[in-house]
């Protein structure tokens, strides 16, 4: 996997010599300028060094846990990401954790009772849920709960006391969890029913177990496998959740970072971006692997392979 | 009504779309929708362009006799710009799903028949890809080469092809052991042949399904991308950036914000839901009861 955080940062980096006059042009954004200014900047940022001299250097600064300076700011990206990670993860928790804790169970709800109209209603949610934007769901959020029910604070992260941190994202934290609960709880409804229509469900239940433990114990713990597979692609999808919801709500997260990054051509900090976007992924897949083994025991990692 | 198919077996093709059980009602109503959004695509834009015209006189009003989604911050009739924008909500969906058809149909169906090495380097990069936030991605290389509605189509159509390739290998290789296949082999004909003139309509149904899902992943991804302003030109009307642009109005008029997005969900739940129901319909025979 750490390959492909590599190959990203490369594929970035290229693409970024592509950029119509360079980083150069990027940097100055077509303000009027001299050519001893334009000189003086591409020396600035070594960007008169050949193209893979530039990567190489940018890599061995990375391993020095340096990523440059933002062209906009001149401030360090690894500061700048210091200040916003703290939000991004708590949205990105926060929505992971809500989409499991209602989704899992209404998903299993739902395929007990097949065809009752709860099921329904868990499929209708999961369809909307899972089709709705989150930059839609965010501003329909906004206008609902904040504006009109005046039960949340509209803008911003609020000030530096835990609480009133705390207060401002919970509106944003339930927004990220909508798209993903609608996936988990079809996930789960679809997974449930394989696995109760299975032989030993039935002979659990012949031997007398409780009904419970029939669900629970055996048919969720067996149905886990492909919620988890969902979840992990969630988690990386929740990233993309951040961006719109971090935007819409005006919070100083990374996915704000990103598009103010991505609007000013802030290529060194585009380039962070992507390698703490591609760490993310990995270190997704590598939890949900661990979990897969967690959760069904017969799944192991050979070490000989 | 239905014709009960003589052994019980599924039979796949296009020809088997107009027999079955009837779709549910949600089916029926997505199919209106979807019909009354394709003529308002192809026909509204002519009728309303007078009213989406600036009014300065009347900014940022609410929902009226006149203008039935009031007006955005320069006076335009916020209705009107929705329809204008209809054509470009279903054009580059309809790039993107269509793309996605044509390659997960020549990749998917190579992989499954031809196997081996092919099928290992096809699905590996499957796997790759499939691994990457798509939009996240699509968000840097837009931004990187310079945005426009063009890039973001095509780069949005490279990272929506591998989950249809997925799909269409596995059905082609439930293909693959069927009789009809080996006895156009004994009849020698082309490898090509028997995957694109053979197994291609045998698997029809489930590129059609995939196009509808398609249809509704991209719309929302295209609109996203205006949102943050690196689809659309600046200005146009197109529902993402109308979304955007009118969330500074929110509290004057709450409706010009609101609708551009229930037409987005609108139309991906509805295209969604008859994707849902076709994949249904044709891929998982046995546990289907109705």
């Amino acid at each position: 996997m750490v390959p492909i955080v590599l190959f990203m940062t490369l594929a970035v980096f290229l693409l970024s010599s592509l950029v119509p006059g360079g980083a150069v042009a990027a940097l100055l954004e077509g303000r009027p300028t001299s050519s001893a200014q334009i000189e003086f900047l591409t020396a600035k940022y070594g960007l008169d060094r050949p193209l893979h001299e530039q990567y190489l250097s940018w890599l061995t600064g990375m391993f020095r846990g340096d990523l440059g300076r933002s062209f906009r700011t001149s401030q360090l990206v690894t500061d700048m990401v210091g200040e916003r990670l703290g939000i991004t993860i708590w949205l990105n928790v926060m929505g992971l954790v809500l989409a499991v804790a209602i989704g899992v169970p209404l998903g299993v709800v739902a395929a007990l009772n097949r065809g009752s109209r709860l099921d329904r209603f868990v499929v209708g949610v999961s369809i909307f849920g899972s089709s709705s934007p989150a930059f839609f769901v965010a501003i329909f959020f906004l206008w609902l709960f904040a504006q009109n029910l005046g039960w949340f604070p509209l803008y911003g992260a609020g000030g530096p006391a835990l609480w009133s941190r705390l207060w401002h994202l919970t509106l944003p934290g339930i927004v990220m969890a909508v798209a993903p609960m609608g996936l988990i709880m079809k996930v789960t409804r679809a997974s449930m029913l394989d696995e109760i229509d299975q032989d030993y469900v039935a002979f659990s239940r012949a031997r007398g177990l409780r009904e419970r433990r029939v669900i629970l114990g055996y048919g969720l713990r067996n149905a886990l496998i492909p919620i988890l597979t969902a979840a992990g692609l969630i988690f990386v999808g929740l990233l993309t959740g951040t961006v719109f919801v971090e935007r819409v709500f005006g919070l100083p997260g990374l996915g704000n970072m990103l598009v103010q990054a991505v609007i000013t051509s802030d290529l060194p900090v585009i380039q962070g971006l992507t390698l703490i976007i591609g760490t993310w992924i990995v270190v997704a897949n590598l939890i949900v692997d661990i979990m897969y083994a967690v959760v069904d025991p017969r799944i192991t990692y050979d070490k000989t392979k | 009504m239905s014709i009960p198919e003589s052994n019980g077996k599924r039979k796949a093709g296009l020809g088997r779309l107009r027999r079955g059980p009837r779709p549910p009602g949600s089916v029926v109503v997505a199919f209106a929708f979807v019909a009354v959004i394709l003529i308002v695509g192809f026909f509204g834009e002519p009728l309303v362009r007078e009213a989406a015209r600036q009014d300065l006189t009347e900014v940022s009003q609410p929902p009226s006799y006149e203008h039935w989604l009031g007006t955005d911050r320069f006076g335009r009739d916020v209705l009107a710009r929705m329809i204008i924008g209809t054509s470009t909500a279903l054009l580059g969906p309809f790039l993107i799903a269509g793309s996605g058809l044509v390659i997960s149909a020549l990749l998917g169906i190579t992989a499954a028949y031809l196997g081996g090495w092919v099928d290992q380097v096809i699905m590996r990069w499957v796997d790759f890809m499939i691994a990457l936030p798509g939009l996240l991605v699509t968000i840097v290389v837009v931004s990187v080469i310079g945005g426009s509605y063009g890039v973001a189509i095509i780069v949005l159509s490279i990272f929506n092809v591998q989950g249809d390739i997925r799909i269409i290998r596995g059905a082609a290789l439930e293909q693959k052991p069927l009789p009809y296949i080996e006895s156009l082999q004994s009849l020698g004909f082309s490898k090509s042949r028997i995957m694109f003139r053979h197994i291609v309509p045998n698997v029809s149904p489930l590129l059609v399904a995939d196009f509808a899902i398609d249809f509704s992943l991209a719309l929302v991804a295209l609109a996203g991308l205006s949102f943050l302003g690196l689809g659309s030109e600046p200005g146009s009307a197109e529902w993402g950036a109308m979304l955007a642009e009118n969330q500074s109005i929110i509290f004057s008029n709450a409706a010009a914000t609101l609708g551009p997005g229930f037409a987005i969900v609108l139309l991906a739940v509805s295209v969604h839901l008859i994707g849902d129901w076709l994949y249904d319909r044709y891929s998982a025979p046995a546990r289907l009861v109705s």
